[in-house]
């Protein structure tokens, strides 16, 4: 299966100091620790989702905890799509009004909805090769510019430091959730395979975030990211080889438009499918357009303007936020299932 | 039904296909090559802007009008960069368009007073680029963005091409905003900027002026204190490991009066910070590989004996240059040699107490300097093109 492929490089300014790719190096075994409730949840009931299930558990109550994860993915995708417009109207077209980077993107989001899962898939395997290949083809044209220096000391601050990184970078992959919910749809029953699939997702995952942080801090240096607002996007900008391979910041842009068009649209079949489950319906297909109504004014409501943005995102509020939906609800509910003995209880 | 539908749609989405929101053709563009920025006697900022004209290019290319302008220069002023910048579209019919911009020019009454504020806006504006060079000259930048140039057509790229080979005698260091940018967010390092000024054409006919690289400007954080002369400032790149090429003149052996010329080919620098009895000590540890370039004097150089001496000639000629540059940088308190964060990366336990006041540690830096070189060829030529004489190689 190809859901490894919905990952994508968040390019927020990376924090800390030059140990943080060690972090992100760390954030493997964290993503995974962190995927644990999930598995096991999944293993007890392996054909249906995290909303179905949470009501096979908690009865009419869990149509309330599935409710509330619907409204978490849909607050979650109109952050996204926050983020994506400042940086859209930041950097590039400073005069395009975000209503109208929004309504180029969210119908063929909801086109590709309506078509299936299967439709978002394949798109991913398709493009998802272009975008990790021009992360490299940006990581080689940088690598003449690169100070590699910049990551010594090694380990400076404490170890602990370090993990806390870890964990901060983990519960920012808010996919982890999304996990919950695609399982069902694997076609491989064996749960070794979706065990290396959880691996390589995040192996994946941390390799790319390692080569942009290794772009950023060697090219910027260390105290400038903190100050930039887009630092790859910097990064990306300084690429000039022979006077002639320049101003490639285009190429960056696709990758991030493609990703993100993924990332949207990955939501977008989440929140449909999640709300038609709570609500029992059997066929999710009516709700796209009525969410797709919903879903642009919402996340044009959220945006106030970039300072919000950047105290939302900061490692204070939203990894720990992030935390209470992906390991605390999912980590309750199942210590619920294993005291009333539900699902398939295999050794 | 369904049919009329997706015609209906698909010329919908044809009214999609044209394009952008605010697209900018070519003809509403003003391609800015250079930036100048002053200070006014009332404390405006004057900004000047070297503005391309397209049409000048391509007509003297036919080589009929050399001596019209192919440039265009505005000046405008206001309360801040930015409004200075957009004051100028007074003037211009054409918005500037700053992406292709190559220089920026600040004026040393300005930088005196603080950089840090005018450059804001060149970080935070997307349509600036990161890459410029940054240049700071004695008189007023709009002089220096004023300023044509006989070989180059735009003047602009012209003083970028003069940074892009200052590396042959490596007096000058080029810095590029991103550099700049870099030392200005560190707490410790202090900035370089290459200084530009104008020297008088000699030829009579003309009035013009022409531009010149001379000399380093030094900044204290943001706030320049004071110039390098181009020995001092090669100094600094030795340290910076930064020196790519360069003439050493050394006094000739055996024959005092006379000089030669060696010519570094590479060099490198590896610094090493330690404690020594409690005392922070910086060894400089300088490797430059040359050849003998020139040679002045009757002497038979080419041999083991003088080439030895040769090399510890231009070793001492480079200590002499790195001392100098040290010692004038911790008088006036400047971390230019980016101690600091070398510092930083060899001693990571103390460095929390060290960057408090480093300003004040740094001068009491003892800096060892040791430097080791290589001569490696002597030319086309394997002996002084004049015989030795009586008078000149007693040893003969």
């Amino acid at each position: 299966m190809v859901i490894i492929i919905t990952f994508f490089p968040v390019l927020d300014s990376p924090p800390g100091n030059q140990d943080v790719w060690l972090a992100l190096l760390l954030s493997i075994p964290m993503h995974l620790l962190l995927s644990v409730p999930i598995y096991l949840l999944w293993k007890r009931f392996p054909n249906q989702s995290f909303i179905e299930y949470s009501q096979t558990i908690l009865g009419q109550a869990g149509k309330l905890v599935g409710l509330l994860y619907v409204l978490y993915f849909l607050h979650d995708v109109s952050m996204f799509l926050y983020r994506w417009s400042a940086f859209l109207t930041t950097a590039i077209m400073p005069e395009t009004p975000v209503l109208f980077i929004l309504i180029f993107l969210l119908p063929f989001c909801a086109y590709a909805v309506l078509k299936g899962i299967e439709v978002i898939t394949r798109f991913a395997e398709l493009f998802a090769p272009f975008i990790f290949a021009g992360i490299i083809i940006i990581f080689l044209l940088l690598a003449k510019d690169m100070d590699l220096k910049v990551f010594s000391p090694f380990l400076e601050k404490s170890f602990f430091s370090i993990l806390l990184g870890a964990l901060v970078t983990a519960l920012r992959t808010s996919e982890i959730l999304i996990f919950a919910m695609l399982l069902p749809y694997v076609t491989i029953k064996k749960a070794k395979e979706v065990r290396s699939m959880f691996l390589s997702t995040y192996s994946i995952l941390a390799f790319f975030w390692i080569i942009c942080v290794i772009v950023v801090l060697s090219t910027l240096g260390l105290d400038l990211p903190k100050v930039l607002q887009f630092s790859y996007f910097d990064a990306v900008r300084l690429i000039s080889i022979g006077g002639f391979i320049e101003r490639i910041e285009s190429i960056h842009l696709s990758m991030w438009l493609i990703s993100g068009y993924l990332r949207v649209a990955l939501y977008f079949f989440v929140i449909v499918i999640g709300l038609s489950q709570v609500f029992g319906l059997k066929n999710y297909k009516p709700l796209v357009i009525s969410i797709l109504t919903i879903l642009i004014p919402i996340s044009l409501a959220i945006q106030t303007n970039i300072t919000d943005l950047n105290q939302f995102l900061n490692y204070h509020i939203e990894p720990w936020y992030n935390l209470f939906f992906i390991f605390i609800i999912p980590v309750t509910l199942l210590s619920i299932a294993m005291i009333r003995k539900q699902g398939d209880i295999k050794p | 039904m369904k049919k009329v539908l997706t015609t209906i749609a698909c010329i919908l989405l044809l009214t999609m296909l044209p394009g952008c929101w605010n697209r900018r053709e070519l003809n509403t563009l003003s391609i800015v090559q250079a930036v100048g920025i002053d200070r006014t006697d009332t404390g405006q900022i004057s900004v000047s802007l070297q503005i391309l004209k397209p049409n000048a290019i391509k007509s003297s290319t036919s080589e009929k009008d050399v001596g019209s302008k192919s440039v265009w220069v505005v000046t405008s002023e206001g309360e801040t960069v930015f409004d200075a910048l957009r004051n100028s579209s007074m003037q211009t019919d054409r918005k500037a368009y700053f992406p292709h911009n190559t220089v920026y020019v600040l004026s040393e009454e300005l930088a005196r007073e603080g950089i840090g504020d005018e450059l804001d806006l060149l970080g935070r504006d997307p349509e600036f680029r990161k890459l410029p060079y940054v240049f700071i000259t004695k008189g007023k930048a709009e002089d220096i963005i004023r300023s044509s140039h006989e070989q180059e057509k735009i003047p602009g790229q012209a003083i970028q091409k003069m940074a892009e080979i200052s590396f042959a005698t490596s007096k000058i260091p080029k810095i590029n905003f991103l550099e700049l940018l870099k030392n200005l967010a560190s707490k410790t390092n202090d900035s370089i900027i290459p200084g530009i000024t104008l020297v008088p054409d000699k030829s009579e006919e003309s009035m013009k002026n022409f531009v010149k690289l001379e000399g380093t400007a030094i900044l204290k954080k943001d706030k320049m204190i004071g110039w390098f002369k181009g020995e001092e400032t090669r100094g600094v790149l030795w340290i910076l490991g930064n020196v790519k090429s360069g003439i050493l003149v050394v006094p000739t052996p055996n024959d005092e009066n006379k000089k030669s010329g060696i010519e570094v080919i590479k060099a490198n620098s590896r610094i090493v910070a330690e404690r020594v009895d409690g005392n922070l000590e910086i060894t400089v540890n300088v490797h430059a590989d040359g050849n003998l370039g020139e040679h002045m004097g009757h002497e038979d150089l080419v041999n083991p004996e003088d080439f030895k001496e040769l090399e510890e000639l231009m070793a001492s000629a480079i200590e002499e240059e790195i001392r100098s540059a040290v010692d004038k940088a911790q008088e006036w308190e400047v971390d230019i040699f980016k101690f600091g964060t070398e510092v930083h990366r060899q001693l990571p336990k103390e460095w929390p107490e060290l960057e408090k006041n480093w300003r004040e540690e740094f001068p009491k830096i003892k800096v060892n300097i040791v430097v080791d070189t290589t001569l490696h060829w002597a030319g086309l030529m394997k002996k002084s093109i004049q015989p030795p004489t009586k008078e000149g190689g007693e040893n003969q």
